[in-house]
């Protein structure tokens, strides 16, 4: 009995002191809600003097650039100043730890301390990178510095390496341009200019006059005319030019082409895909089909998964001539489970008599 | 004892305010090492332990939002640190006092529905949005919310190609819907899935509560029902009234065969904002301008109509230049841009009838607003990718001609590769090239192999007609193999001695560097800290064979993979 009483006593003091524990050290929910206290002494005071903002201006592909800030504590207690947050890629070098660990410089009353912050230009295009430095100047408690500019490709293409081409038909001609401009060197070559499709996509390439490479800024360059011939097969397409040039740091480049062959009717979304119907509620789609051409065109539903409801209906409104749109409805309180079978469209069109679409629907217990 | 410590060590670790606690707990277990009582300060410190933990310590998987505080990652070292006591504020919604109400502003997403790349650390993305609207909602502060649009990336560059941009789109639209978004401009950006497309998107996908908005477009036929030239939104006591601008320049570029259905009824800017504005003024308390264009348009604009209290432009930049939103017009108009690829977010506290009406708060989209968020988990990591799966967009992904090695060459993978070169073969396989494809099989979310902005890195050849395809179909190119770099090699192993195909396989470091071929995958996104010098050892495998063997002069049959 006695030693009951004592294990009870001795339980109820321990949650006493736990107790005291959280009303002396309050819990603390999250690692991230700290922050810099009032200090016991004299405060420090930062003073920067030059802008927080720094312009790089234009670098080439691989530069690396530094520059240094001056912090200097006015104040009358040490500054400390540690890393708080960088964006992906510029460096503090003074204040680089290992992983994990953090480092802080303490600046003494009346004293500065340059900070370097680093960037390397590793993808053209323009930048803008900060590191967001901690102070425990209590009006200070964090400065951003960033560094901006633009990382010059020495090889440029303009104005990009995707080139989109509009829709069009398998016995239409489609052309696009691109300019390949160098902006290092006055007397770049292209060695070689391929294609994905040597047949039916063709590249050819014209040195640029002196006025239009005044126009562009460029050393040297070309514009590059982009034909898809005639032929080219229904559906999306995804090809590429491929360039060798003789230049030390871009031996190669390659031109991205997209664009969609269409036939004389189109559905967009050209396929229902409802990956979680809620049961209890169903759900509809609707998809717009459009007509090219003046034939007047009819449709009919050949074909489709029995417990799904699909309506055709002509489109309404000023410029609604050969539009229409397909309702797809899932009806509430289905069984659990996929519907894939596709719709199966009649036309009376001469050269698209059917149209199947792709159905993928799956009907869950999700409320 | 051990255990005694480990009880309070592991339910507070990691911060120094926990470490301190620990030892005056060990100062404490000293002093009762020398007395009597030793087991029962055991059973006395354990029961006090659970007692503490019992009343202190959360579940993991209990359904609140995380802390959000300065949106800063890090933090100084012990010196000048205390704990916040618990219920006190820090960051932005201190920073925000008690608003009538919050404009959230967003845009120019481009695609990022998670943090960019998929290295860690990286900022942003829908999961951690939704974390913050929880936040907002826990406040009780009402809100308006709108997107500047600019929600995906055009599918011609997009590295999952047409079919995977466009399902990315339509799950962009499902998202803001969730988030309860009251308006989002229509971005000419946006419109590259395809006009009809894009659309019909909206329409299927928008929901009641959420409208596109542009002054200086006419609604087409068939969508009225989600456009709108400006709208009017009550949050709380407060009314905001919403147009955007489009370019008109940018929409007549689109070389898009339903783009009538946009130009026809396209206005200039100019024509429309004063009779928006001046319909706005009267029955709303704030006036809020989107511009979809440069942003020295939405510059132009908001000083030619100073009328408009906030006005959201594009960025120059993916990250906010500052953090100190630009007030222009004499301190009446807040000249707001939050960057790309949805990293950050503007919160705009409003305060109708007091001398400072607005007061915008830039938030970083960090590691701070890591909650559950388990709605929009579903829908962009389990819904998004389900549909990927079904739709088939790696196995169905446009593929092309091979361009630039011998014609006609097709991929034959690593173990083919292995008969002639062994030592080097060897070597690739301890590298993490090797094992590209298997971590996509690990990582925590679903059906990664499923998709092509993923498996374009971790397999071998994928853009290409003969690359790969499917694990039912292509097993033997997943993985970053050798022809990733060399190029496809069946030329090659039928005629290993033929000097113009081993020509066309031959690439030197210095090539590749030159040629920055790595970068296709190793870019600013998924690989931040790449440089070829500091990489490129790891895999270096020059000279690790010798071809004195008379069989491998022989050739292989390319079929026989």
């Amino acid at each position: 009995m006695k030693t009951w009483i004592v294990l009870i006593a001795v339980v109820l003091a321990g949650a006493g002191v736990a107790f005291f524990h959280e009303v002396l050290w309050p819990n603390v929910p999250e690692p991230e809600m700290v922050f810099p206290s009032k200090p016991a002494g004299p405060p420090p005071k930062l003073e920067m003097v030059e802008a927080k903002s720094y312009q790089f201006g234009t670098i080439p592909v691989g530069g690396k650039r530094t520059h240094a800030w001056s912090f200097r504590n006015i104040g009358e207690g040490p500054l400390d100043i540690w890393l708080e947050d960088t964006t992906c890629s510029c460096t503090v070098a003074s204040l680089k730890a290992a992983k994990g660990q953090e480092k802080t410089i303490t600046i003494a009353p009346g004293q500065s301390s340059p900070l370097e912050v680093s960037w390397e230009g590793r993808h053209a295009g323009r930048f803008h990178q900060a590191a967001t430095i901690g102070t425990n100047d209590p009006d200070n408690p964090s400065v951003v510095l960033t560094l901006i500019g633009t990382v010059l490709d020495p090889l440029e293409i303009r104005p990009s390496d995707s080139v989109s081409f509009p829709d069009g038909t398998p016995d239409q001609s489609r052309s696009a341009s691109v300019r390949i401009l160098s902006n290092d060197r006055p007397d770049v070559k292209l060695l070689r200019v391929s294609t994905s499709k040597p047949g039916l996509i063709v590249a050819e390439a014209k040195p640029m006059s002196p006025e239009e490479l005044a126009n562009e800024k460029g050393k040297s360059g070309y514009d590059l005319s982009i034909e898809v011939r005639p032929g080219m097969p229904p559906g999306r397409f995804l090809e590429e030019v491929s360039i060798e040039t003789d230049h030390p740091t871009r031996p190669a480049l390659k031109i991205h082409l997209s664009g969609n062959t269409v036939g004389p009717i189109t559905l967009t979304p050209a396929r229902v895909v409802m990956p979680s119907v809620p049961r209890a509620t169903g759900a509809s789609v609707s998809l717009s089909v459009v007509v090219r051409g003046e034939q007047p065109v009819r449709f009919e539903i050949a074909s489709k998964p029995e417990i799904l409801k699909v309506e055709i209906t002509p489109e309404t409104g000023p410029d609604a001539s050969g539009r229409f749109r397909m309702t797809v409805t899932v009806p509430p309180g289905l069984p659990v489970g996929a519907i894939d079978r596709p719709i199966l469209l009649k036309t009376n069109h001469p050269r698209l008599p059917e149209i199947r679409v792709p159905v993928s629907i799956y009907v869950s217990n999700r409320s | 004892m051990d255990g005694t410590i480990g009880l309070f060590g592991t339910e507070g670790g990691g911060y120094n305010s926990a470490f301190d606690r620990i030892a005056r707990k060990e100062e404490g277990v000293e002093l009762m090492a020398r007395t009597d009582l030793r087991p029962w300060a055991a059973v006395a410190l354990s029961a006090a332990a659970l007692v503490y933990v019992g009343c202190t310590s959360s579940s993991p998987t209990e359904s609140k939002p995380s802390v959000p505080s300065s949106g800063k990652a890090g933090g100084p070292p012990a010196r000048g640190k205390q704990p916040v006591p618990a219920g006190e504020e820090t960051g932005f919604l201190a920073s925000l006092g008690k608003p009538a109400a919050v404009l959230v502003v967003t845009g120019e997403m481009n695609g990022y529905t998670e943090p960019c790349g998929c290295t860690e650390g990286q900022i942003g993305g829908l999961l951690r949005r939704f974390d913050f609207f929880e936040w907002l909602g826990k406040k009780g502060w009402p809100s308006v919310r709108v997107d500047l649009g600019g929600l995906t990336k055009s599918p011609a560059s997009a590295r999952g190609g047409f079919e995977q941009a466009k399902l990315k789109f339509d799950y962009s639209i499902k998202a803001l819907k969730l988030l309860k978004y009251d308006a989002i401009a229509l971005a000419a950006e946006d419109m590259k899935v395809g006009v009809g497309e894009a659309l019909a998107l909206y329409l299927n996908s928008l929901g009641e509560r959420t409208k596109l908005v542009a002054a200086n477009i006419e609604p087409p036929s068939g969508f009225e029902s989600i456009f709108q030239k400006s709208r009017i939104v009550e949050a709380g006591p407060v009314k905001v009234g919403i147009t955007a601008i489009v370019d008109p320049d940018a929409l007549e570029k689109l070389s898009d065969p339903d783009k009538d259905l946009l130009v026809a009824g396209l206005k200039r800017p100019g024509d429309v904002l004063p009779r928006v504005l001046a319909e706005l003024e009267p029955k709303s308390d704030y006036q809020v301008l989107m511009v979809q264009g440069p942003p020295r348009m939405a510059r132009t604009l908001a000083e030619s109509y100073p009328g408009f209290d906030v006005v959201v432009s594009t960025s120059e930049y993916v990250d906010v230049l500052t953090h100190d939103p630009e007030m222009i017009n004499g301190g009446r108009t807040l000249f707001l841009q939050v960057g790309q690829k949805g990293k950050y977010l503007g919160a705009i506290g409003l305060y109708p009838g007091e001398s400072e009406r607005i007061r915008p708060a830039i938030v970083t989209l960090n590691t701070q607003f890591d909650g559950p968020a388990a709605p929009m988990r579903q829908l962009i990591r389990d819904d998004y990718r389900e549909a990927l799966r079904q739709m088939g967009v790696v196995a169905d992904y446009v593929r092309h001609d091979y361009v630039g090695g011998v014609p006609g060459a097709t991929f034959v993978g690593a173990e083919t590769c292995k008969s002639c070169h062994p030592n080097t073969f060897m070597k690739w396989s301890t590298t993490k090239h090797a094992r590209a494809f298997e971590s996509l099989l690990h990582d925590k979310k679903p059906n990664v192999i499923y998709d092509a902005e993923c498996i374009t890195c971790h397999t071998t050849g994928f853009e290409y007609t003969s690359g790969y395809r499917s694990p039912e179909t292509t097993a033997y190119l997943q993985g970053n193999q050798c022809e990733n770099c060399h190029g496809p090699g069946s030329k090659h192993i039928a005629e290993p001695d033929r000097a113009e195909y081993r020509t066309a396989m031959a690439l030197t470091p210095e090539k590749a560097d030159r040629g920055q071929l790595c970068q296709h995958c190793h870019d600013g996104d998924n690989s931040p800290k790449f440089e070829f010098g500091g990489y490129y050892p790891q895999i270096a495998h020059k000279g690790l064979d010798k071809y004195d063997d008379p069989k491998v002069h022989r050739g292989l049959n390319p079929s026989a993979k």
